[in-house]
């Protein structure tokens, strides 16, 4: 089907982490609901009952009680948010052969089939898969319709909540998007939206209007898609595979900022242990290291180096790792968040392998074995023993980057 | 301020009687559940307990100078597991709750929370368990102690 023909869907769960939550905990509907981020501090998602009180996502919980002080607030659960997603992925790949993965709560389809499937008009048949995975799944959702992925994400984000709209007549899609902010557009972000109003572009219309060689000289090629996406033409196909990482991190904020060398060294080994773990996944091997730190105080540091080999081996990758990280500890302060990253990566087989250097890596095998059985970190690192809160918590387990396959972070 | 509610379905209308607990039902919103609150601010602070196999309500710590029994609402877990509490005899139990609320703050409680009751001649009290607060705890409440919950870390 040429892209001018072509039909492509946008589902969007609503408020997905608070829709999750009342899966499981039916006594919270109608009540307004935070989820918190690891470390209690950030409201991450909330209910529409609880964004009704000017609470925003990210903002810090002793902010949000006192916008809404009857909001109840729990921990997020990457893990269950999980199940439900791949219920829905399941569900959708029902209906469509072209199924994109975007992220944990977003999906865009060929929903070109879906006439043939079910009968009735678009609007109708998306109706109706909007309530069969409410029934299957517990989860309102909304779905957006039109020429293009671009145009499909406007579209359901307009419907939003449990909205159902098909944009597909072509002067109906120039009236829709005329009065439309730029920065609505995925893609387009507050610099872009700069240099886009310094000629006078500001809305989808304006953005429509220009040349599209301007376009491309403003914002590259991938803006230029933009402009033909938001004309109506899929340009952007579905990536029904995840296309292969520039980098992969892992890391983020240690909870309690400190400088205890036993607590840094074990969220070193911790993060180091779940990039070999997505490495493998992957399939990848990397040919350089990262690591990153953050201090309390607020001052940054980086180092990175090349390894001897390309790897996705424990006992390689952590003795650099523990070297960068001396190279970037300042002793006298407190850190407070650490990412580990592994770039420059290359699959798995695919790899130049070293004449010099030979790494087996057994002992990734064997926890692999042990916890592909017990379950995830029952064999770990003796390093990571300090972290007892970490490990004693289920929360903690998991986490949004360990949602595999997702084409969008 | 610590608090506890339990969704007004699961307690037995005869209990809210018989405690006169009907001033203390209220609603997040107007569509939501009733729930039952249980305030340590409560003139008369009583907590729910599942004892004996069925929900009852107790006097929640003891407030009365007169007695002999610890002059608090809480009974820190390492103090019963150093035997501080041995000669009241306590009785382990649960305390179900479906949210409960520390220093502002309403959190989702999936079960509830441990805790232990003692007699003092016909008078029984509950004192719910405490603990040192996880990292996460502190954070969200400000508060170094949390309450010891039944099958989940908070």
């Amino acid at each position: 089907m040429s892209p001018r023909n072509q039909i492509i869907g946008h589902l969007d769960a609503d408020c997905f982490y608070a829709s999750a939550e009342r899966v499981r905990h039916t006594g919270l509907q109608h009540i307004p609901l935070g989820v918190l981020g690891n470390q209690g501090a950030c409201v991450i998602a909330k209910s529409y009952e609880m964004k009704a009180y000017g609470v925003k996502t990210g903002v810090p919980i002793w902010d949000a009680v006192k916008l809404c002080p009857h909001g109840v607030y729990i921990k997020r659960d990457f893990h269950w948010y999980e199940v439900l997603s791949r219920m829905m992925l399941d569900y959708v790949r029902t209906i469509s052969p072209k199924v994109e993965y975007y992220s944990i709560d977003e999906f865009f389809f060929d929903a070109s089939y879906l006439t043939r499937q079910f009968s009735g008009s678009i609007y109708e048949v998306a109706r109706i898969v909007q309530n069969d995975i409410l029934k299957k799944t517990g989860v309102p959702i909304s779905i957006g319709i039109s020429r293009s992925r671009t145009l499909a994400k406007l579209a359901s984000d307009y419907g939003k909540p449990f909205g159902c709209f098909a944009l597909l007549d072509e002067d109906e899609i120039a009236r829709f998007v005329e009065a439309i902010d730029i920065q609505e557009v995925t893609g387009v972000a507050t610099r872009s939206a700069i240099k886009l109003s310094e000629h006078g572009i500001r809305t989808c219309g304006d953005f429509r209007r220009a040349d599209a060689k301007l376009i491309n000289k403003l914002l590259t090629k991938k803006g230029e898609a933009l402009w033909w996406e938001l004309h109506g033409d899929a340009v952007t196909p579905i990536a029904t595979q995840r296309p292969m990482h520039k980098a992969i991190a892992r890391g983020g904020s240690i909870g309690e900022s400190t400088n205890d060398p036993d607590i840094l060294q074990a969220w070193l080994v911790r993060n180091v242990e779940r990039l070999v773990e997505a490495m493998y996944w992957h399939r990848y091997v990397t040919n350089r290291l990262s690591v990153s730190l953050a201090y309390k105080e607020g001052r940054h540091c980086s180092d990175r180096c090349k390894l001897p080999e390309a790897s996705n081996a424990s006992e390689l990758i952590l003795p650099v790792a523990k070297h960068l990280f001396e190279r970037c500890w300042i002793r006298q302060m407190r850190i407070s968040h650490m990412h580990i990253i592994a770039d420059d990566l290359q699959y798995l087989g695919t790899h130049q392998r070293s004449l010099f250097v030979t790494q087996s890596p057994r002992l990734d095998t064997l926890k692999r074995l042990v916890n592909d059985k017990l379950g995830r970190f029952k064999l770990r690192s003796g390093e990571t023993l300090p972290l007892v809160e970490i490990y004693d918590d289920d929360a903690h387990q998991y986490d949004i980057c360990d949602v595999y396959g997702k084409s969008c972070f | 301020m610590f608090g506890i509610s339990l969704l007004r379905r699961e307690v037995p209308d005869e209990l809210i009687t018989r405690h006169q607990l009907r001033g203390r039902i209220t609603r997040r919103t107007k569509e939501a559940d009733e729930e039952l609150l249980f305030l340590d601010q409560h003139c008369v602070p009583v907590l729910p307990v599942w004892k004996d196999g069925q929900l009852q309500i107790f006097a929640w710590g003891n407030r009365n100078p007169g007695s002999r029994l610890p002059h608090t609402n809480w009974c820190l877990i390492d103090s019963l597991k150093e035997g501080r509490w041995e000669w009241l005899h306590p009785v382990e139990v649960c305390i179900p709750a479906s949210y409960a609320c520390d220093r502002g703050v309403w959190y989702l409680v999936t079960e509830g929370m441990r805790g232990i009751i003692v007699e003092e001649g016909n008078r029984q009290v509950v004192y719910p368990l405490s603990q040192q607060a996880t990292h996460y705890y502190e954070v969200m409440t400000r508060n170094r102690r949390m309450p010891v919950f039944l099958g989940e870390t908070i």
